[in-house]
């Protein structure tokens, strides 16, 4: 029960000034297409060295919430995720949005992720000490594991076809081994001078999710409106809530996934979302609705994505291994204030770690209330005409993609990939597979390179990869996977079949 | 087409160095790429020591920090010795013996040639590490447990011809045994993996071992002599009876490349040692375990040449 | 349903590209000296040609159910837009800097797209104002929030 004799400093009227402040700035710029969730959290750390660090961190922690919710909305609004770990949320949000249920998404997307982030700074309050043993436990053999999960499940992600899933998530695995290989640093499929420093996720996620859209957007030329315009209609925010907590399963499944995902130091909370997804999905009485506009959909993603929020702070702070980019970015920021993640960082500068802790707590209120506003707000985005909305989304982009790392080729490589992408995108191939693909392939790779080191020099490949509790549970989680994407192909096929046969 | 981007983008080049007035330099913020990524040893402590970069005492512009990571430095450093600005504006930092090693082992776009130093901010020395419940408590126990079983002592370590890999390399050459070198992607990773038991051992910057001490044992350090400051009790690898110098020890400091303008780098060379020397910079890497070693333009060009015909002829032997 | 789905040549043609880019990979990836970093590359690229040769023969057989094709005027209509991008990216950052070819894209693809008439002039008034607009929200964030160091050219 420390952090109860932390909340003093939290509400302050300077403080949470700031966690309003952080909270709305996060929002605001991680709704931004383009602007990535980990550049709003870069962008606000410059203001924070002028702050004591005990605020400073408030307001990193609530932009840090802010942010992955904040991601949602152009998920949701224009297909556009923020942050790799709002694809699933725009698989039905955005879905919901085009049947002119844009607000409701919005806010089904707000309550779900103030469920999650609540559980999920509960879990990183009482549960740090023994899940941070916990999370250290995890070897390269598991995360291998983990990330052949995720491959499982690219094939049938927001694809009709699990042939053509299957390869754009093949396409985005080789778009990750583009560049210097990481552990030997060897040259692979360097074809131009721009992919010498690799592919970067966000530059990436930017390209595939964003240039496409643009290209839709002006399909129609000048005079024609082939892009279908959202229009947003407005939603009674009480029924949202009820509508959220009658998805008990995709809240559990998300909050559960959430938490254990965000706990494994260097899997990413990247993919929490889309694994609660398919869960979701797998255990829904509706699966069929999945992709068309379903609510349990948004719920099950924007839930997990906040709830991996708290633990992932777990390796984080106590190992500093950060699990996705816009933890990273985080952890710069602690450390200019002089906090050093480490085991002992509770016992040394415990004021400071619990305000920030306590900040987080605060912040998923806080995001809760002003991302309801600003759901509210949302129809006068979409009223933007489409010729301004594109252009203006192209410049985000490329600004978005030039500033993760100061590269010009980062915005060629975000610019040719989003093109390519377009027209894959015409003969039913998707950017989320192809995404998946590209956060998978590095941590499959390196994982698997380092576990064949420690197993030759130990007892083998096949006792070291697949005997112990956690490889059988994580291989058995693969092999259902497998089997039930199997049974999903034959089903579509009679679908097909059946189809085919009535024409 | 391809021929006249080029040519495209050689003019812009032009355009963009063009005459260099170092009088008003700097008028805009300066950057700083780290080729670690963030929350590693070498990105915290490059965003310490230039956090009082915007102070009118040195260069009155603050100093952004921008993370290029990869293949154990590779990544950033060939973007900056091929693609960086010449202008004064953009600045890296660098990792001696890590840049150089390379530069000798690969054919690297970049050499001590090609960089221009501006000053020397910290040096890191590797430590050896074992887990807390390791039945390791010296240097030779691990040794004489290789010794009974060649190639099953795994030790982690931050990727490739980095320093943590060339006092593995010396290790491995001074005891005679062999070992299995587990490379990550950065100091770490490679620490969890100590912590978590994944490997038997690690090699690991004195700084990130020194802040997680009370979940680790460190048997040796990779130095002339013992760190008094941060770790007084633990033995050199000398000490110890094992033939390891400071060949490996981390010197981190600032560069850029070759063709700034002598002005900018002069301005840069006087302004930034007195930065590295503020007291606001001290305390917090003093509080991060990180020794500073402060070193001017002159010393570090004077380091830079040593290492690199020391390391040639050390490469060769390993 | 079908009526939805692109003709057979053009979805071959689309699985054909696929496929070589598959092929390519295996070629690299089974042709160098040292495997040992190519082992992924191998792996992907057996599962890459395999899947790719099902897609192939599947559109061949015309029997694909997704994907709506490319018609002769969405190629006409987004060709502009591409071309600009690519000119944007390739010729105008390199040659006016960072911001000065973000403002001249935002203003040519908007009014390239503007369905407003291009002959009154109030119209071309809203044009420079939305991007003046834009640009300097652009500029306040990336230049004095995030303080990113862009490449300059004859302008900013």
């Amino acid at each position: 029960m420390e952090f109860l004799y932390h909340f003093g400093p939290v509400f302050t009227l300077s403080s949470m000034a700031i966690l309003c402040a952080g909270t709305i700035g996060g929002l605001l710029l991680g709704a931004t297409p383009g602007l990535s969730p980990t550049m709003a959290v870069a962008l606000l750390i410059p203001f924070t060295f002028h702050m004591d660090p005990a605020q400073g961190l408030m307001l990193l922690g609530a932009a840090y919430t802010a942010t992955v919710a904040g991601g949602a909305v152009s998920a949701i609004l224009l297909k556009i995720p923020g942050a790799p770990a709002n694809i699933a949320t725009a698989l039905d949000g955005y879905a919901m949005a085009r049947k002119g249920e844009g607000a409701k998404a919005l806010q089904l997307c707000f309550i779900a992720s103030f469920i999650g982030g609540v559980l999920g700074v509960l879990v990183l309050i009482f549960l740090t000490p023994v899940l941070a043993q916990w999370a250290l436990s995890f070897g390269p053999s598991h995360l291998f594991w983990i990330a052949i999960l995720g491959v499982t499940i690219i094939g049938s992600l927001d694809s009709k076809s699990v042939v053509k899933g299957l390869l754009a998530g093949c396409v985005g695995l080789w778009i990750a081994m583009i560049g210097y290989d990481s552990i030997q640093g060897v040259e692979r499929f360097i074809f131009s001078e721009h992919l010498e420093g690799g592919v970067h996720i966000i530059a990436a996620l930017i390209g595939l999710f964003a240039i496409p859209q643009v290209i839709e957007m002006l399909e129609g030329g000048r005079h024609k409106r082939t892009f279908e315009l959202v229009s947003v209609k407005p939603h009674s925010v009480w029924k949202s809530a009820k509508i959220t907590l009658g998805f008990p399963r995709a809240l559990t499944i998300g909050s559960i996934v959430g938490v254990i995902i965000g706990l494994i130091p260097g899997a990413g909370g990247q993919i929490a979302g889309l694994v609660s997804y398919d869960q979701a999905r797998r255990f829904s009485p509706d699966s069929e609705k999945f992709g068309t506009g379903h609510p349990e959909g948004v719920v099950a993603a924007e839930t997990a994505n906040n709830a991996m929020v708290g633990p992932s702070l777990v390796p984080l702070l106590t190992l500093s291994v950060p699990g996705s980019p816009t933890a990273a970015v985080l952890l710069g920021g602690l450390l200019i204030h002089g906090i050093f993640p480490g085991p002992n960082l509770f016992e040394k500068h415990g004021d400071v770690a619990w305000a920030f802790i306590n900040s987080l707590l605060v912040g998923q209120f806080l995001m809760m209330i002003f991302g309801l506003y600003i759901a509210g707000l949302a129809a006068h985005v979409v009223r933007i005409p489409p010729a301004i909305l594109a252009s203006g989304i192209l410049v985000l982009a490329v600004f978005g993609a030039y500033s993760v790392q100061n590269s010009q080729s980062d915005v060629v490589v975000m610019l040719m990939l989003g093109i390519g992408m377009y027209f894959l995108q015409q003969y039913g191939f998707s950017p989320a597979p192809l995404v998946l693909g590209v956060i998978l392939g590095p941590i499959a790779e390196s994982n698997y390179v380092q576990g064949r080191i420690i197993a030759q020099a130990g007892d083998g490949m096949f006792s070291y990869f697949c005997l112990g509790t956690m490889n059988l549970v994580l291989i058995s989680l693969v092999v259902l996977s497998i089997v039930y994407s199997v049974a999903t192909e034959i089903r579509m096929r009679r679908l097909d079949a059946v189809g085919e046969a009535a024409t | 087409m391809k021929r006249f981007i080029a040519g495209l983008a050689g003019l812009a080049s032009v355009a963009i160095a063009g005459p260099s007035v170092a009088e008003g330099y700097p008028d805009r913020p300066v950057s700083v790429m780290v080729a670690y990524s963030p929350g590693g040893a070498t990105d915290f402590q490059a965003r310490i020591v230039t956090m009082m970069a915007a102070d009118e005492k040195y260069l009155g512009q603050p100093i952004v920090i921008v993370n290029k990571p990869g293949a154990g430095g590779k990544v950033g450093w060939t973007a900056f010795a091929t693609n960086g600005g010449t202008d004064g504006y953009e600045l890296a930092a660098y990792n001696i013996p890590h840049f150089i090693a390379q530069s000798i082992k690969f054919e690297t776009k970049y050499t001590i040639d090609n960089l221009e130093p501006i000053a020397n901010w910290g040096a890191d020395p590797a430590v050896l590490v074992v887990g807390k419940d390791s039945p390791f408590n010296t240097v030779a126990d691990l040794v004489n447990f290789a010794k009974e079983n060649p190639g099953k002592v795994t030790v982690s370590g931050a990727g490739l011809f980095v320093g943590h890999h060339i006092a593995y390399l010396q290790m491995e050459k001074a005891t005679g045994v062999k070992l299995a070198y587990v490379p990550h992607k950065g100091g770490a990773p490679a620490l969890k993996s100590v912590i978590g038991g994944q490997v038997m051992a690690g090699v690991n910057n004195l700084s990130d071992a020194f802040r997680s001490q009370d979940s680790l044992k460190i048997l040796a350090i990779a130095d002339i002599e013992r760190n008094t400051e941060f770790l007084p009790d633990v033995p050199t690898f000398k000490e110890a009876g094992f033939d390891v110098d400071d060949s490996s020890v981390n010197f981190r400091g600032l560069m850029v490349r070759k063709g700034t303008p002598q002005d900018v780098i002069d301005k840069l060379a006087k302004a930034v040692p007195e930065m590295f020397k503020d007291a606001k910079v001290a305390k917090q890497m003093k509080s991060g375990g990180s020794p500073l070693k402060i070193m001017n333009r002159e010393e570090v060009q004077a380091m830079w040449k040593r290492r690199e015909d020391y390391l040639k002829d050390l490469l060769k032997g390993l | 349903m079908s009526d939805n789905v692109a003709g057979r040549l053009q979805q071959a043609v689309a699985a054909g590209v696929v496929l070589a880019l598959g092929l390519w990979i295996a070629l690299v990836s089974f042709s160098v000296e040292d495997p040992q970093p190519y082992l992924f590359p191998q792996l992907i690229a057996v599962a890459f040609v395999g899947l790719a040769v099902v897609a192939f023969l599947r559109a061949l057989r015309g029997a694909n159910r997704t994907g709506s094709g490319m018609s002769v005027e969405q190629l006409q209509n987004t060709a502009p837009a591409i071309a600009l991008m690519l000119a944007y990216i390739f010729v105008a950052i390199p040659t006016l800097g960072f911001y000065a070819a973000a403002t001249l894209a935002f203003f040519v693809l908007y009014s390239l797209y503007d369905p407003k008439s291009h002959k009154l002039a109030s119209t071309w008034l809203m044009r420079v104002a939305v991007t003046a607009g834009f640009m300097t929200l652009i500029y306040v964030v990336f230049a004095m929030g995030l303080r990113v160091q862009t490449p300059r050219g004859m302008f900013i």
